[in-house]
């Protein structure tokens, strides 16, 4: 119950800046009239962080910002569809829903009632490694966000009613964001081809099969295993005391129970050596596509990094370098975009790129594999480092804006390294990668072994006359 | 602050906050603390001798720059060409190739982006304050020195035409496109996306009038928000368009939205779809009605969030869909309101219902006082929550300004909310939310919906190209 930082203080740290070993030739080659100036140094305040823990195991991470009377409630619990078991898929999204329908204090709908009259929004999602549920707010209601989090999480209440109302709306989630829509089928395909631990194979909205059999009696069972104060925290951040938080954090969760925390679940992977390739027929879909994945470590493992620069390299903005192979000179595609698709285990690095014209998805392919091979042999370019670092840095500091974000962010932290102060210290380590780091990381990855690919066809234009009634 | 000091402060805190809280008071909500005034930011205004109008305002939360500029001739002009111009700005000036701007602007982490809406064309822009030379001049070159090279708007058209057939495969799209069309008729405002022949027809001569035309310093607005000092960023702005050459702007004559006689019924047949878009609404007023705040709030009890009419009897009570929910949209020279929902194919016809049913009671019963009280409260309430960033800011200060509302508009917009009667909205839902100029768009599959459509009206049926099939359904015998 003690304040485990003492970062009230604000100070600046400084970080030399790769900037200012722009080779000059290379910055004038891009840029004549306007070459960006090197900045010498980075200064930016750290976020101050307080965290505190109660008796009964709820992490508490307060962050102050006085600059606009905003605040951001997030509470994450450590469950997600990573602990579902066959058969139940879909069921850690459905119980979020649930917890919308009330508590003890809180009627059906009145969570979003009382959100609402204090002009603020609220929401929560789902997926594979966590739950999460948020309120930005008027500061001067911030209270009111962390007893709302605390009725539900002390006294969730269930009816068969609201229960059945959630399924379909549940179902119907699902029927907009991947049944009706193109190319929602080809990512649920790519993950489960991908994965063979069924934890992260399996879609976080379920299938239609497990949401119409889930039975009311799992909805408190669940509630009682994973929404225990000691497998969630709570991150408060914005124009708050943190003291006060802590205050209210006390009072409204210090009431409920504290009770052991579920047993973790293992995700490991077995290595991928063949590659794998399917091809779907999109009804949904105009324009053809291709999904690719490779297989990579987990979310902060050391090469994590390097894939991160990669990504910036190859798949992001209209100066990488897939932009201008696919898009740009071959014209094989008219949209290319990719990259790190984090977990908190086994994880995927993507590629997803719409087809153009009378190309083909092989070709698209087969060129992303070749720019690939390309980083393999010879590290990026000085100025592609240079690059993709500042991009980072840059949104690193935009991400400031808004108490959302930096919430969530932190939260993450917090929940899946038990370190809130991480939001701190990341940007360095990815300032930190050496262009040989990100050969070798594309070295060890990237090989057609490691891959799955999805081609997504558009239906032939004489089949889908076939299927249409004459009238 | 030491170190000494930060725990002295703390414990002052703690001593002066324990809450003294019973038992009852933790079953209740907490009460509000007292709320914190969050004005709106006053810009410092300046007019250059071109005509350029510059509004600045300061934030020094993040160490950065956005600007937002806006080119007041957009989609209403022309969709296609507009977008196109719009799109080849970045696609190489006199001084750099398209991919040396888009390498300078990624070089150091920066955004710069065009769009197109129907009454302006913006570019908008965010980078690091210790980058705003290099976004001033970037933004100079792409507004005073395009060069429309051939080659880019061959292949601009080969991507956009990928595009809009990707956007067709989308309900959402397919439904707005229709609706619009109703709505607006022949008002350029009813043009969702530009069409693949208009695409196709644009030339670079085109493109380069357009650009000369209407691409001025007194037919343009810049805001900028930012951690800068004012004095330092204006001679710099000043530097950079003080030499753009202003020229006359044709006038834009345009009549308003006709309005619709009878309610109309589209079905854009998509065959195999699992649900069913439905789109309902009518035109409305522009962004400048006197009307505008007592139908957003009107908007806000019907449908403008998960705690409004259309959620909780759509979703939390009949369970027919993710989310249905009412919204305003409004332009300079008018508008129109919107209330939607994905449903599952079997229950179009019992969406559809509820959908009329709550269309109605909008407009015969008078709202409670708490539900008045209740949007009131969060569109007041959440003003200070649009107002997070830069690129927010700059986008009100737009509103304001090309939809010529009163300068203090944003400053007394909680007040203006604030003020609204039960009467007022009744009034304004009266007035709008009217049965006979209603359309209702529904995109679906045909073969299961054709039918149940044809019984509110005559249907008109559309395919998801876009081509009109036929015309369903006896007179205008509205069943509902």
């Amino acid at each position: 119950m003690k304040p485990c930082s003492n970062s009230l203080l604000l100070f600046l740290i400084a970080i030399l800046s790769w900037t200012a070993a722009v080779p000059s030739a290379a910055a004038e080659s891009h840029q004549r009239k306007t070459s960006p100036k090197a900045s010498r140094t980075f200064a930016v305040s750290p976020l101050p962080i307080k965290t505190w823990q109660l008796e009964n195991g709820l992490r508490i991470v307060v962050s102050l910002d006085h600059s606009a009377p905003v605040s951001a409630v997030a509470v994450y619990y450590d469950v997600g569809a990573r602990n579902e078991k066959p058969g139940k898929s879909g069921f850690a999204h459905l119980f979020e829903h649930m917890m919308f329908e009330g508590s003890e204090n809180v009627g059906k709908g009145e969570h979003f009632k009382h959100i609402h009259e204090a002009g603020g929004n609220t929401n929560g999602s789902t997926t594979s490694d966590r739950t999460n549920y948020f309120e930005v707010l008027p500061s001067n209601r911030t209270a009111l966000g962390i007893w709302l989090e605390a009725d539900r999480m002390r006294s969730l209440k269930v009816t068969k009613e609201n229960f059945e109302n959630q399924r379909e709306t549940v179902k119907e989630e699902r029927r907009m964001r991947i049944d009706n829509q193109a190319y929602g089928q080809a990512w649920l395909r790519l993950t489960e081809l991908a994965f063979r631990n069924f934890a992260y194979s399996h879609p976080v909205i379920g299938s239609m099969e497990d949401l119409n059999r889930a039975p009311l009696s799992d909805v408190q069972e669940f509630f009682a295993t994973y929404y225990v104060p000691g497998n969630a925290v709570l991150v408060v951040v914005g124009d708050v005391n943190p003291n006060q938080v802590h205050e209210w954090a006390k009072l409204y969760f210090g009431r409920i129970p504290g009770k052991p925390i579920p047993a973790p679940v293992t995700v490991a992977e077995p290595p991928q050596t063949e590659e794998k390739r399917e091809t779907i027929v999109d009804r949904n879909a105009k324009i053809p596509a291709a999904l690719i994945a490779y297989h990579i470590p987990e979310r902060r493992h050391p090469d994590y990094y390097p894939l991160t620069i990669l990504e910036q390299i190859l798949a992001d903005g209209k100066s990488c370098r897939l932009y201008r192979r696919l898009v740009r000179e071959a014209e094989v595609a008219t949209t290319i975009g990719g990259g790190v698709w984090p977990f908190r285990g086994p994880s995927l690095f993507t590629f997803f790129t719409r087809i153009s014209g009378k190309e083909t998805a092989h070709k698209a392919v087969t060129l992303i594999q070749e720019e690939l091979n390309q980083i393999k042999q010879t590290p990026p370019t000085q100025m592609e480092m240079i690059k993709a670092k500042n991009k980072l840095r840059a949104q690193f500091l935009f991400a400031r804006e808004k108490v959302l974000d930096r919430a969530l962010e932190i939260a993450e932290y917090a929940l899946y390294d038990k370190d809130p102060g991480l939001i701190n210290t990341e940007l360095h380590r990815f300032l930190s990668v050496t262009p040989e780091q990100v050969s070798e990381v594309t070295r060890k990855y990237f090989e057609t072994g490691n891959r799955t690919v999805i081609e997504v066809h558009v239906q032939a234009p004489t089949e889908s006359r076939r299927e249409e009634n004459p009238r | 602050m030491t170190r000494l000091m930060a725990t002295v402060l703390a414990f002052f805190l703690s001593l002066l906050l324990v809450p003294s809280a019973s038992a009852e008071d933790l079953n209740s909500p907490p009460r509000p603390l007292p709320v914190k005034k969050t004005p709106f930011p006053k810009p410092l205004e300046t007019t250059l001798k071109n005509g350029l109008q510059i509004l600045l305002i300061q934030s020094h939360k993040v160490p950065h720059i956005a600007f937002r500029m806006a080119i007041r001739s957009g989609r209403a002009m022309d969709p296609a060409l507009s977008e196109m111009t719009a799109d080849l700005l970045l696609e190489g000036t006199s001084r750099q190739k398209g991919e040396e701007i888009a390498e300078a602007v990624e070089s150091v982490g920066g955004a710069l982006s065009v769009s197109v809406e129907n009454d302006a064309v913006f570019i908008v822009g965010h980078f690091l304050n210790e980058h705003s030379d290099l976004a001033i001049s970037l933004l100079r070159d792409v507004l005073e020195n395009p060069v429309f090279p051939e080659e880019e708007l061959v292949k601009l058209k080969k991507r956009t035409l990928s595009l809009l057939a990707s956007k067709r495969s989308k309900p959402d799209f397919l439904a707005e496109e229709r609706f619009l069309k109703s709505i607006y008729g022949d008002h350029p405002y009813s043009i969702a996306s530009p069409s693949p022949e208009s695409v196709e027809k644009v030339d670079r001569e085109a493109v380069v009038r357009f650009h000369s035309t209407y691409f001025r310093p007194n037919n343009s607005i810049l805001v900028v928000v930012g951690d800068f000092q004012p004095t330092v960023i204006l001679s710099k702005l000043r530097k950079a368009f003080g030499t753009w050459k202003k020229a006359p702007i044709p006038s834009r004559a345009m009549q308003p939205p006709p309005l619709q006689a009878h309610r109309r019924i589209f079905l854009v047949d998509r065959p195999g779809s699992v649900q069913t878009a439905l789109h309902l609404g009518s035109l409305t007023i522009p962004r400048s009605h006197p009307d505008f705040v007592p139908l957003r709030v009107a908007m806000q009890i019907l449908g403008g969030s998960s705690s409004a009419r259309l959620f909780v009897n759509l979703r939390e009570r009949k369970s027919y869909t993710y989310g249905a929910y009412s919204s305003m949209t409004s332009f300079r020279d008018g508008g129109h309101y919107k209330a939607d929902a994905e449903v599952r194919t079997e229950v179009t016809e019992g969406a559809l219902k509820e959908f009329l049913k709550e269309l109605a009671e909008m407009r015969e019963a008078t709202v409670t006082p708490s539900e008045l009280s209740h949007a009131k409260a969060y569109l007041s309430g959440s003003f200070p929550l649009s107002l997070e960033t830069a690129l927010d800011i700059c986008r009100l200060v737009l509103i304001q300004k090309l939809n010529g509302l009163p300068g203090d508009y944003w400053q007394s917009y909680r007040n203006r909310i604030l003020g609204v009667t039960v009467a007022d909205v009744q009034r304004a839902a009266r007035k709008y939310i009217t049965p006979n100029g209603l359309t209702i768009v529904a995109v679906g599959d045909g073969k299961k919906i054709e039918g149940i459509l044809s019984q509110f009206g005559p249907l008109e049926v559309y395919d998801t190209s876009g081509k009109a099939v036929k015309s369903v359904g006896p007179g205008s015998t509205e069943k509902y």
